[in-house]
């Protein structure tokens, strides 16, 4: 693995400064029905296509940021901060 | 006579170059400068370079550019060295590889006449039977197999990483390659220029043969072009990186290349293949005795090195680049026995005539059917017609095939990228189609001509530069194609793949076997696995397929191609040194103290400095002194940095006073517990967390996390900062250790002033400390926090004002112990990824009554359920020996397993922690462990082993 | 021991220091390497390759929250952008922007963290912590130190991109690193910070790289020699 992304604070880097952290799912409510949070801790969805998903720019700014990668040639198509809206 | 040739303008400056010498396997070799290892080394003599992987065949120099197997030798210990393109320094030891006991003389070649014993795929089906025959034929076959030997003992020094950017990398310093680099860096891009010969130039360097007929170099020879182009190079300011490999295309727009020492990886914005095409071998009976060599690499023997690569010659052609080599032979004073040109001889061009006046006789219609020598070539046999000449030299120029390695990667099939095609023009695959940001241009994509390199090579680099230029360029030409199985039945193995000496007849077994398509066949017959990795095989490899099947040859579709395109020094790709050793301030103290040091995770800690029993019984009868430096520790502030704590910990910590502190969990929302530690809360807003060794940088993430506002928000006012190198921390344990902290400080340090689980500021031994109250190892406990520099003061200190106390430093060894002994769980190694605290018993720091955190919806249902295991402590007779992993047995069968176990000194006897069935989870219940020894009974407990109550801690 | 003896902080590389044979000296209550035999030897190799040593004492604070850019603002540097350093006026003391909301400020000197409460102003969620006593920071001068930081750091350092006064947070042999450029008396330097914890290891990785390259280490003697003839009119220290 070597591709790039770019973080919302620091710019382009290589993964390895990077911790993925999954695709974007919403956390269910605390007394969400069971089979809710079975399939929140459980399950992923696997897509081969452009995916949503968390990173941890681990080796910069210490931040969680948002990024969408197509899991098939590993683009990173798009990053954005949380609180920003996804472009 | 000399191999040296002795004349021509390109041997010209022969008479300037140094000499010096080195050796080969001993022998003292006489080499110029400028040499590659095998050029002196084929001067000096020698023609057998190395013997084949299999049979063990004498092999001698074939492609003189370092594509073939041929030439590996080992230099200085390094295995694997392609000798014809390393340049030849004084004194460098070169030896053969893959033969003994010599070269000439080799005893496996005798491997060779047992081919029947070793039939295609014979390691799929030999030595079945009897059982256990493999495993003595294994370690038989393992001393002879593989090339070349591993230098043990000793890192060579110098390999390293380098990270490097550019704009436009370029790959190939032909005319193409240079024309490209010059026409990006004029337009003002950053350029770098990889070639891995010693200098750029391409098939130009040393061609004064060949003139240039049209554009701004019209007139210039093609060695002229290379000098100009090179000297331009260098003016326009490209880097230009000589001797270097360019081996692998990886994402991310990275170019992985060797050069020397180094394995550098090159980002770039936009990326020009210009890596040219080579010969392709043809494959007749004989074809691999030494003295059958590509015409490119006769060509490079006498430009480049001024070597004539044998005597009397012939030439295998179907093509005018063919004729003109063997004028250049001519030439060079090289007899030219014969020229067999596969095109009728009404199709030869005025090269042809040419020859004729140098009275070489060139027989239309005719090829190569049959190379004949013992271990040197002596004569060959033409088809059809049978004609037969007596030479050392043949030279084959039937046909080229694009040097593809890198493009092939690219078009690895990767979304938006293309696939190798068939091209049936040129009777070649293609790349199909790149992203944009790769260019191919040059003899790659078969542009034949200097001026049509030069002109597409312009065109890429304009538009790599995002710089106006010829838009279309010009469409590639063909390559010129003939069969390459050549037709007769003569005696003599035809081998397709010379890495690993696959045969025609190899093929055809393989094919009868039912391995008749091509990746069945390479990975039956390891055709193309070899150190070339198909390039000199690839095509011969599909053609003699399709010769079998009666399939098309485009059927034999080729295989994804992976980096490395080329063999990569070990050394140099694994330079990167990405290990990272901590050490806590105090190290350098332990170290002096005679400490058995130990690694944890990526932290240097003390094991034991005198003996764990003394150690411990320090702590428990006098005081006691661990260096926790290693500790994790987080500062947490804000308005909202006590909800975030809440969100990530099971437990409260908002009722904490200021100057409390407390113990926590956090779990994941899988209810599993990640890690522990303690909350302290320093003041109204300011929180100050410790977490275990590794556990760290998951809290940090994890309050991050918590901590990241949803969108549109603005998130929450707490920020956290990892405080762990900040602060030299120090546990002070034992009944002494008020009196010893005492003495160094002027804080109350009574009970009421300072009571368990308090926490305070204080100046200790004149350095700013954070004093916390707790008892890890159950007893009046003191962590002292300092500012790291002032680490080895205070631990000086500590051990000076102990003194009178019989103070001990004690090591990670003891704290194990003396934290079983109170019971005390380890994260990590008494729970694992099953574990929950409800489980592991310690249900008191899950807070249900408190909003939601990480886990509660999981450890909701964990409650109401109960778990099939529970984490319990055990006690056994003294001496008994216990495994930490051990099961614990329930009629008969597993039933959970021992985390923890160790003698305890205190109490004399052997104590554990272990997972044990729920209905066993009882104070004194007993159960089964299969200790070292065999089966023991334990008794269970579900209190700590030591001072129960816990009166010693808030002493 | 004398306990009534001031403290003496040591750097992280004390003993290593010992063994290369340092001349050492006490700056602002730390063990420091003046120099390792020549100042003038070390300021050649740092004008002819590169050199490097362990920039001691001084003071960094990190500053994060939703009031760094009023913080800013108060100490005259908002003009800074993120990525970018620069000196404070009327401060012996230099900011690094690294993101919107968090900042670093270090005093190269021993500062007086009295001062501290009044370079912080008073408002909501702005959060300053003293990271001092956790980090080594190196000193890498000279013109070859591109070639150098190249072996450890997958960032573009070409000098033209990677400008003077830029800064970036990163992995150098896979530690977290906080390298800024700054040059001194018109030779390329950079500084660069990583965890005391990891500061052995990392000049160990230093030497390593810095093999083929003639690397000098360097004393704090003619790190100051050279930070002195800084360009005229230079506000910083």
């Amino acid at each position: 693995m070597s591709f790039l992304l770019t973080c919302p604070h620091c710019g382009e880097r290589p993964v390895a400064e990077f911790r993925f952290g999954g695709e974007l799912r919403a956390r269910p409510a605390e007394d969400a029905p069971e089979p809710e949070w079975a399939a929140y801790l459980y399950e992923r969805r696997n897509v081969d296509a452009p995916q949503e998903e968390w990173w941890f720019h681990r080796l910069g700014c210490r931040r969680w940021f948002l990024a969408r990668r197509d899991t098939r040639s590993n683009q990173v198509l798009a990053t954005w901060l949380p609180e920003g809206p996804a472009p | 006579m000399s191999s040296r040739a002795a004349q021509g303008a390109r041997i010209g400056r022969r008479e300037a170059r140094a000499r010096f010498s080195f050796t080969f396997d001993g022998r003292r070799v006489e080499a110029e400068e400028a040499d590659s290892i095998a050029a002196a080394l084929f001067a000096s003599g020698v023609r057998i370079f190395t013997r084949s992987f299999k049979y063990h065949r004498p092999r001698g120099l074939l492609c003189c550019a370092g594509r073939c197997p041929n030439c590996l030798v080992n230099v200085d210990g390094a295995p694997n060295v392609r000798a014809c393109v390393t340049p030849a320094r004084p004194g460098m030891q070169v030896r053969h590889q893959n033969a003994w006991p010599s070269l000439e003389r080799d005893a496996l070649s005798a491997a060779g006449a047992f081919d029947r014993l070793l039939p295609v795929g014979f390691y799929y089906k030999t030595f079945i039977h009897p059982p256990g025959a493999w495993r003595l034929a294994a370690s038989a076959i393992r001393r002879v197999a593989g090339l070349g030997c591993i230098q043990r003992g000793g890192t060579p020094e110098g390999y390293h990483h380098e990270y490097r950017s550019t704009d436009v990398a370029v790959v190939g310093g032909g005319p193409a390659g240079m024309a490209a680099a010059l026409a990006a860096a004029r337009a003002g891009r950053r350029v770098m220029l990889v070639d891995e010969q010693e200098a750029p130039g391409g098939m130009l360097r040393g061609d004064d043969r060949t003139r240039v007929r049209v554009g701004p170099h019209a007139g210039q020879t093609s060695a002229e072009v290379a000098e100009r182009l090179a000297a331009d190079l260098e003016a326009a300011g490209v880097e230009v990186r000589t001797g270097a490999v360019a081996f692998g295309l990886y994402e991310g727009r990275l170019l992985g290349i060797e050069q020397g020492p180094a394995a550098i990886e090159l980002r770039y914005d936009g990326l020009i293949l210009a890596t040219g095409a080579f010969e392709r071998p043809p494959v007749f009976a004989g074809n691999d005795l030494p003295g059958v060599m590509l015409g490119t690499g006769a060509q490079r023997l006498l430009r480049l090195y001024g070597v004539r690569p044998g005597r009397r010659a012939v030439v295998v052609t179907a093509h005018d680049g063919g004729l003109e080599l063997a004028a250049e032979l001519a030439e060079a004073g090289i007899e030219v026995a014969a020229v067999a040109d596969g095109r009728a001889a009404a199709d030869h061009g005025l090269a042809a005539s040419g020859l004729a006046d140098l009275g070489t006789r060139v027989l239309g219609g005719q090829t190569i059917c049959r190379a004949v020598g013992g271990r040197c070539l002596e004569a060959v046999e033409l088809a059809p017609g049978g004609g037969r000449f007596e030479c050392d030299l043949l030279c084959l120029s039937t046909g080229w095939e694009p040097a593809d390695a890198l493009l092939a990667q690219e078009a690895g099939g990767v979304a938006g990228v293309g696939t190798l095609v068939w091209d049936p023009a040129a009777g070649v695959f293609r790349a199909g189609g790149t992203d944009g940001r790769v260019m191919a241009v040059g003899a790659l994509t078969g542009a034949a001509t200097l001026e049509e390199c030069l002109a597409l090579g312009e065109a890429a680099g304009l538009a790599a530069a995002g710089a106006p230029g010829p838009s279309a360029p010009a469409p590639p030409g063909a390559f010129p194609r003939t069969p390459l199985i050549c037709p007769g039945s003569a005696a003599g193995r035809r081998f397709v793949c010379l890495c690993e000496d696959v045969t025609t007849k190899d093929i055809a077994h393989a094919v009868e076997e039912g391995f008749d398509q091509i990746e069945l066949l390479k990975r039956y017959s390891t055709a193309s696995m070899g150190p070339c990795q198909g390039k000199m095989c690839r095509a011969a490899v599909a053609e003699s397929l399709a010769g079998c099947t009666g399939a098309p040859v485009e059927a034999a579709v080729p295989s994804r191609a992976r980096p490395p395109g080329r063999p990569v020094t070990l050394g140099a790709l694994g330079a990167e040194h990405a290990a990272p050793v901590r050490r806590t301030p105090m190290h350098d103290r332990h170290v002096e103290l005679g400490a058995r040091m130990t690694d944890l995770g990526e932290w240097k800690r003390p094991e034991v400095y005198s003996s764990v029993e003394e150690e411990c019984r320090a702590v428990r009868e006098w005081v006691g002194l661990i260096d926790v430096s290693t500790l994790g520790k987080l500062e947490v502030v804000g308005r909202d940095a006590g909800g975030l704590l809440e969100r990530v910990y099971t437990n409260r910590c908002m009722d904490l006073g200021p100057g409390r502190l407390r113990y926590a969990v956090a779990c994941d929302d899988a209810g599993i517990v990640v890690d522990d530690g303690t909350i302290t809360r320093l003041e109204e807003e300011r929180w100050f967390v410790t977490t275990t060794t590794g556990g760290v940088e998951g809290v940090e993430q994890s309050l991050r996390w918590a901590a990241v506002p949803g969108p549109g928000g603005t998130g929450a006012c707490a920020h956290v900062t990892n405080r762990t190198a900040v602060l030299a921390a120090m546990n002070l344990a034992g009944p002494r250790a008020r009196e010893v902290l005492g003495s160094l400080t002027d804080a109350d340090l009574s009970p009421t002033a300072l009571p368990y689980l308090g926490a305070r500021q204080a100046t200790v031994a004149g350095v700013p400390a954070l004093l916390l109250r707790v008892g890890f190892v159950g007893e009046l406990g003191y962590e002292v926090h300092v500012p790291a520099g002032f680490g080895a003061f205070v631990w000086d200190a500590l051990l000076e004002a102990g003194r009178a106390f019989e103070i001990r430093p004690f090591g990670v060894e003891a704290q194990r112990v003396l934290r079983l002994e109170k019971g005390h769980l380890i994260v990590g190694h008494d729970t694992d990824s099953l574990s929950n605290p409800l489980d592991a018993g310690m249900a008191w720091v899950v807070k249900f009554e408190k909003a939601d955190f990480s886990g509660r919806a999981a450890l909701l249902r964990a409650s109401e359920r109960g778990g099939p295991q529970r984490l319990a402590g055990f006690t056994v007779a003294d001496r008994a020996v216990i495994p930490e992993g051990s099961h614990v047995v329930a009629a008969g069968r597993p039933a959970g397993r021992v985390t923890s176990y160790r003698r305890s000194p205190t109490l004399g006897c052997g104590i554990g922690l272990a997972w044990v069935p729920e209905a066993d989870a009882r104070e004194g219940a007993t159960v089964l462990v299969a200790g070292a020894s065999g089966l023991l009974s334990a008794r269970v407990t579900l209190r700590p082993f030591y001072d129960p109550a816990g009166a010693r801690a808030r002493s | 021991m004398n306990l009534a003896a001031a403290p003496v902080a040591l750097s992280p590389l004390h003993s290593h220091w010992l063994r290369l044979g340092a001349e050492m000296t006490t700056r602002d209550g730390w063990q420091v390497p003046a120099h390792f035999g020549s100042v003038e030897a070390e300021i050649r190799a740092a004008r002819g390759g590169v050199a490097f040593g362990e920039r001691g004492g001084g003071q960094i604070l990190e500053a994060v929250g939703e009031g760094v850019p009023e913080m800013a603002t108060h100490l005259d540097v908002s003009g800074i952008a993120p990525g970018a350093a620069g000196p404070v006026p009327r401060e012996r003391a230099r900011w690094c922007r690294l993101a919107r909301d968090q900042a670093r400020l270090l005093h190269d000197r021993g500062s007086d963290p009295a001062r501290i409460g009044s370079l912080v102003p008073d408002t909501d969620c702005l959060h300053v912590t003293d990271l001092s006593a956790g980090l080594t920071t190196f000193a890498i001068l000279g013109p070859r130190s591109p070639d150098l930081l190249a072996r450890l750091i997958r960032l573009d350092l070409d000098p033209a991109r990677f400008a003077d006064r830029r800064l970036a947070q990163t992995g150098a042999a896979g530690v977290p690193v906080f390298l800024l450029r700054w040059d001194r008396g018109g030779i390329l330097a950079y500084e660069l910070a990583a965890g005391r914890d990891v500061a052995v290891y990392l000049w160990e990785r230093l030497l390593h790289a810095g093999e083929t390259l003639d690397v000098a280490p360097m004393g704090l003697d003619a790190m100051h020699q050279m930070e002195n003839e800084n360009r005229p009119g230079a506000e910083s220290e």
